[in-house]
C-alpha cells in the first residue's frame, strides 16, 4: 500500500502543479470590459481644425477645414460645422466650397455640404469669376465633379443664372443647368 | 427697337450648358430669348460670347420665330426660319432655310434673310434653283391706304 502511495505521489503532484498554474493563468489575465460606445455620440471631437493634402511635387492639392469635426463611432463618415474646402491644381486655387453644415468620407472621397452653400472659382486669364450659390452640395474629389439637385443661382462675371439642378465637371470646364433654365446677360 | 440692342438678353430655357472651355453655351428646349422688345422663340440657341462681351447668338429647330417692335411704331416685325443666327455686333440677324419676313402687312419669302435690327432693313435671297423656292424670292407688299407714309 505505502508502495503504491509512493508511486502515485509525483502524479498527484504534478497534477496539483498543472492545476495551481492554470488557476494563477486565469486569474492573473485581465481582460478589460469593453463597453460599447453609445453609437448616438461622436468617437472623437476636434476644434478649429484644418486637413491639407498635398499632391506629388508638394503643392498643397485639397484644403478641408472647419469650425468643428466629429466622427461617431464606427462610421466613415466625418461631420463638419463650418466646413469649407478648397481644391488646387498646381498649387492655384481652382475652386472653394463653403457651408454651414457638411460631411466627408474618407474612402469614397466624397464631400457633402449643407445649407447656404457657397462654390467659388476666381477669375483667371480667361474667364470671369463665378460663384454657385444654393443649399446643398456633394463634391466628389477624386473626380472633380460638385452637384446638386436643388434650385441654383449661378453669377458667372456678369450674368446671372438660375435652373433646378446643377452638374460641374471642373476638369471638362462644364457647367450644366439641369431644369428650368434661366439666364440675364448683362451689358 | 433701337433700344433694344442696350438692354439684357434674357434667356429661358429647358437646360443650359456652360462649356468654360470652348467658352459658349448651349441651351436647350423650348428656349426662348428676349432682348427688350426683341423676343426668338426655337428648340436650341448657342450663345458664343469673345473676350470683348460681344455676343453671337445661334438659334436652330423645327422652326425658328423672331418678333421685334418696330421703331417709333406700334407695329411688329416677325420673322421665322429654320435657323436664326444673330451677331450683336453687326445688329444682323440671318434667317436661313425657309425663310420669311412679315413687317405690319408686308412679307417677304426666301432662302436667306438678312435683318438689320438696327436699319430694320432687310436683305432677301432666292437660294438654290433646286430649293423650295425655285431660287426665287417673293415679296407681298401691301397698297398704301391714301395719306399714308410708307
Amino acid at each position: 500500500m505505502i508502495l503504491r502511495a509512493q508511486r502515485l505521489f509525483p502524479i498527484v503532484l504534478l497534477a496539483l502543479t498543472g492545476l495551481l498554474t492554470f488557476w494563477l493563468d486565469q486569474i492573473s489575465r485581465w481582460t478589460p470590459e469593453t463597453r460599447a460606445l453609445d453609437p448616438n455620440k461622436p468617437e472623437f471631437v476636434a476644434e478649429h481644425f484644418t486637413a491639407l493634402r498635398y499632391d506629388t511635387t508638394g503643392k498643397v492639392q485639397d484644403q478641408l477645414s472647419a469650425q468643428r469635426m466629429w466622427q461617431y463611432p464606427g462610421k466613415d463618415d466625418l461631420f463638419f460645422d463650418a466646413p469649407a474646402l478648397q481644391i488646387f491644381a498646381a498649387g492655384v486655387l481652382q475652386y472653394d466650397v463653403r457651408g454651414q453644415t457638411g460631411r466627408y468620407n474618407n474612402k469614397t472621397r466624397q464631400a457633402f455640404f449643407d445649407r447656404q452653400v457657397t462654390l467659388f472659382k476666381p477669375a483667371d486669364a480667361q474667364r470671369p469669376e463665378t460663384r454657385v450659390d444654393t443649399s446643398v452640395m456633394y463634391v466628389d474629389l477624386d473626380k472633380r465633379l460638385a452637384r446638386s439637385a436643388a434650385p441654383v443661382t449661378i453669377h458667372y462675371g456678369t450674368s446671372v443664372a438660375r435652373s433646378v439642378g446643377f452638374t460641374y465637371d471642373q476638369r471638362a470646364g462644364l457647367l450644366k443647368l439641369l431644369s428650368n433654365a434661366r439666364v440675364v446677360y448683362a451689358k | 427697337e433701337k433700344a433694344d440692342q442696350s438692354k439684357p438678353i434674357e434667356i429661358n430655357a429647358n437646360s443650359g450648358t456652360l462649356d468654360q472651355l470652348k467658352g459658349h453655351t448651349v441651351w436647350e428646349g423650348n428656349v426662348v430669348v428676349t432682348q427688350g422688345t426683341l423676343r426668338v422663340n426655337a428648340d436650341r440657341v448657342v450663345v458664343t460670347r469673345d473676350d470683348k462681351g460681344n455676343q453671337t447668338v445661334q438659334a436652330t429647330g423645327k422652326v425658328v420665330t423672331f418678333r421685334q417692335k418696330m421703331d417709333g411704331k406700334d407695329e411688329y416685325i416677325e420673322g421665322q426660319a429654320s435657323r436664326l443666327d444673330y451677331t450683336g455686333i453687326t445688329n444682323t440677324a440671318v434667317l436661313t432655310g425657309n425663310a420669311r419676313v412679315k413687317r405690319g402687312e408686308d412679307l417677304v419669302i426666301g432662302d436667306v434673310i438678312t435683318y438689320n435690327t438696327q436699319s430694320q432693313t432687310y436683305q432677301v435671297k432666292g437660294g438654290a434653283a433646286t430649293g423650295p423656292n425655285k431660287g426665287r424670292i417673293t415679296v407681298i407688299l401691301q397698297p398704301q391706304t391714301t395719306g399714308q407714309q410708307p
